[in-house]
């Protein structure tokens, strides 16, 4: 490897809040061939820095920020910035990506991520702009929902319209384990407590603002290539599609095969699709196409509804809000979703979760496991828009009842004693919206999943949906997972959006080229693969190093003894023996043991040592 | 196109799409009858005469008129040149939106 390298700058930026030290800090050369950067990079940083003896809300915890090669750049979905972290909800392995314009904004600054760690003695935020780096007070904006403090600092610095801004609410102050960050208005890191680990640094914020220019090797054939695919873009019905109805439309799917999640996982089809769906909430409440910095396919939605005689405006919703904090909720108005979409937004939590661990609630209220005593006199009612909205305010801020919520479903529900059944998580993080009993791909990738319960890291209803036998088979999953997972691995090193290539049609080749002009790099769309395998590969050895065997990879007891009452998937429940097999095939298509632990063997031909 | 009484040389087919208004006016999902070696393509030509440019726009390319949505016959992947059976259920999936 040459000593100069394109496409990166081979330096990250390390803040210790503690000390107030803000240093410039490389790794080995070769980790940006082995890892790129974003996920594969954090994955192996989380195992160097040895952040499993960190507790995840303590001074030694590393929350980092990273980017890669694409970011900085025209190549296509380069606006995904990948935060990395111990989590506090699961206490494993936790990254999360975020689009806007943050990824745009380090790089340009000059960094492939920031490290921070520490805990600064008063309340703080970080202010980069290119080389000028600074801790500032914050006090005049703790206890601020996000987008005040959003605005405030973008005021205060002149950054109307450029750079970005990541904050976090009340939530992430007050250590809820699913708080989450907010940068640039509505894009969120959502999942497994970044805000949290934020708020343990008495860090509100990050502000960058970077210009310089990345360099590139081949500058003139990576934008003549990059120019080509945004033309090309633009001219895809495919990509006209998503931009319409963003991740509206995945509600349409979910409803058809009977895999909602409807009151806390109790039923796959949602009474509220009449009124609440992807064409009505399109032409009724969209009022503009979102987008991330650069990307020809605006797929956010910016609606505008009547809350209670006032008008506001959210970000979304996406389809996993109107799943977790519709659909799990029973809320049939768009009107209350969205406003409920807007608070969590604003306090800084994570839909998904806070959707969930509701849920739990609800339904043990329901059942008469718990009462009016725990929750203070307020009646859990599904779909009680009122009586949601006061338990959202009550767990960002840790007060009440909501204060319970706010240990999430793995903690509220040890601590009321609830059967496993109705905590719907697994390894701690709540499960997303796709209810398992329909999609065996899903339920296999529920269990093994790095980050806990997630359906980010791959997504087997590509291929499920051409099929209903193999959507409720288990052959073929472990290998449909494991490549999905390793195709999306090595998109978040890259990293990039996840949907760019899905609805471009560009694979391996296609970045492998993009690559090779950006950095000089002779890469292969197997090395590219082989980047992924290495991301998973290195966060389940941090997993195992946090005591993650193959125990912790399985499903909710719900799914294996509740049969779906109705719908497309009705009848259905996971065989716990198909599972296992679908588990045990996976591990083996890994290299890892029967324990589920990676072996020496396989962490040497992926050059983990 | 009828939908009442099939005619010997006729197949019955059962159309639907995977979006809250279905294919058009009246929704879905929607019987029709079309001959005996009918695909699917030709199926499309027949709704696209039904419900005109808005269902031609949310199924193929303007540029070339192949589609971008995908066709399962009753629970398998099919293609354009899909030749029906008689009672034979077409479901149409847009692309997948994701979470």
């Amino acid at each position: 490897m040459t000593k100069h390298l394109y496409g990166v700058w081979n330096k990250f930026l390390s803040v210790d809040l503690s000390s107030g030290a803000i240093e410039p800090w490389q790794v080995p050369h070769e980790y940006y061939r082995l890892y790129l950067g974003g996920k594969a990079m954090g994955a192996r940083l989380v195992n160097d820095l040895h952040l499993e003896r960190a507790d995840p809300l303590s001074p030694d915890n590393v929350l980092m920020m990273l980017v890669g090669p694409a970011s900085g750049t025209s190549f296509p979905g380069a606006a995904k910035a990948i935060l990395v972290t111990r989590s506090p909800l699961t206490g494993i392995y936790l990254d999360s990506a975020t689009g806007g314009r943050l990824a745009d904004s380090i790089k340009r600054s000059g960094y492939d991520g920031l490290l921070l760690k520490g805990r600064a003695q008063r309340p703080s935020y970080l202010f980069i702009r290119n080389e000028q780096v600074e801790i500032l007070p914050a006090d005049d904006l703790w206890g601020l929902p996000v987008r005040e403090t959003e605005e405030r600092l973008r005021e205060k610095h002149g950054l109307a319209g450029k750079g970005s801004v990541l904050a976090i609410g009340p939530a992430g102050e007050n250590l809820v384990p699913f708080a989450c960050c907010t940068n640039d208005w509505y894009h969120q890191a959502g999942r497994g407590g970044t805000g949290a680990v934020l708020g343990s640094k008495n860090l509100k914020a990050v502000v960058v603002f970077g210009q310089h220019k990345v360099p590139l090797a081949d500058p003139a054939s990576f934008q003549k290539a990059c120019s080509a695919w945004s033309r090309q873009a633009r001219e895809s019905e495919r990509v006209a599609f998503r931009t319409k109805y963003g991740t509206l439309t995945t509600l349409d799917m979910t409803q058809r095969l009977g895999i909602v999640t409807v009151k806390n996982f109790q039923d796959g089809s949602y009474d509220g699709y009449d009124t609440v769906n992807a064409e009505r909430i399109r032409e009724t409440y969209v009022v503009k196409d979102l987008t991330c910095l650069g990307c020809p396919m605006p797929c956010g939605k910016h609606s505008r509804y009547q809350w209670q005689g006032e008008t506001e405006e959210v970000g979304g919703p996406e389809y996993e809000t109107l799943a977790l904090m519709g659909a799990n909720l029973d809320v049939r108005t768009l009107e209350g979703i969205a406003h409920l979409n807007y608070l969590c937004d604003d306090l800084g939590l994570d839909t998904i979760s806070a959707g969930n661990v509701l849920g739990c609630a609800f339904e043990a209220y329901e059942r008469g496991l718990i009462g009016q005593d725990q929750t203070a006199g307020l009646a859990l009612k599904w779909g009680d828009v009122e009586a949601i909205e006061t338990l959202i305010r009550q767990m960002a801020h840790r007060e009440g009842f909501g204060a319970d919520l706010a240990l999430g479903v793995k903690g509220f529900s040890q601590k009321y004693s609830l059967d496993d059944s109705l905590a719907i998580h697994v390894k701690g993080m709540e499960l997303p919206g796709y209810d398992p009993r329909g999609t065996t791909g899903y339920a296999l990738e529920y269990a093994v999943a790095d980050r806990g319960g997630c359906h980010r890291r791959a997504r087997p209803l590509v291929k499920e949906v051409n099929s209903e036998q193999f959507r409720f088979g288990y052959e073929g999953k472990a290998e449909l997972v494991k490549s999905l997972e390793d195709q999306r691995a090595y998109y978040h090193s890259l990293p990039v959006c996840d949907y760019v290539p899905t609805f471009f049609g560009m694979g391996p080749a296609d970045h492998a080229e993009l690559l090779h002009f950006a950095t000089g790099w002779d890469i292969t769309p197997q090395d590219l693969l082989r980047v992924g395998e290495r991301a998973i590969n290195l966060a389940r050895l941090f997993n195992n190093r946090c005591g993650v065997t193959s125990a912790d990879d399985t499903l909710p007891k719900r799914f294996f003894k509740q049969a779906m009452p109705r719908g497309a998937s009705a009848g259905r429940t996971i065989d716990p023996k198909g599972l296992a097999a679908m588990r045990d095939e996976y591990y083996a298509l890994r290299g890892w043991d029967s324990e589920g632990q990676v072996t020496p063997e396989t962490a040497s031909i992926l050059e983990l040592e | 196109m009828s939908t009442s009484g099939v005619r010997a040389e006729d197949m019955r087919i059962v159309v639907d799409i995977v979006s809250a208004v279905g294919l058009g006016p009246g929704g879905s999902p929607l019987e029709v009858d079309l001959p005996v070696g009918s695909t699917v393509k030709d199926l499309l030509s027949m709704l696209f005469e039904l419900y005109g440019n808005s269902l031609r726009q949310r199924l193929v390319r303007q540029s070339n008129g192949q589609p971008f949505v995908t066709f399962i016959v009753n629970g398998e992947r099919a293609e354009l040149d899909y030749e029906f059976s008689h009672n034979d259920k077409l479901l149409i999936i847009p692309p997948i939106g994701g979470g």
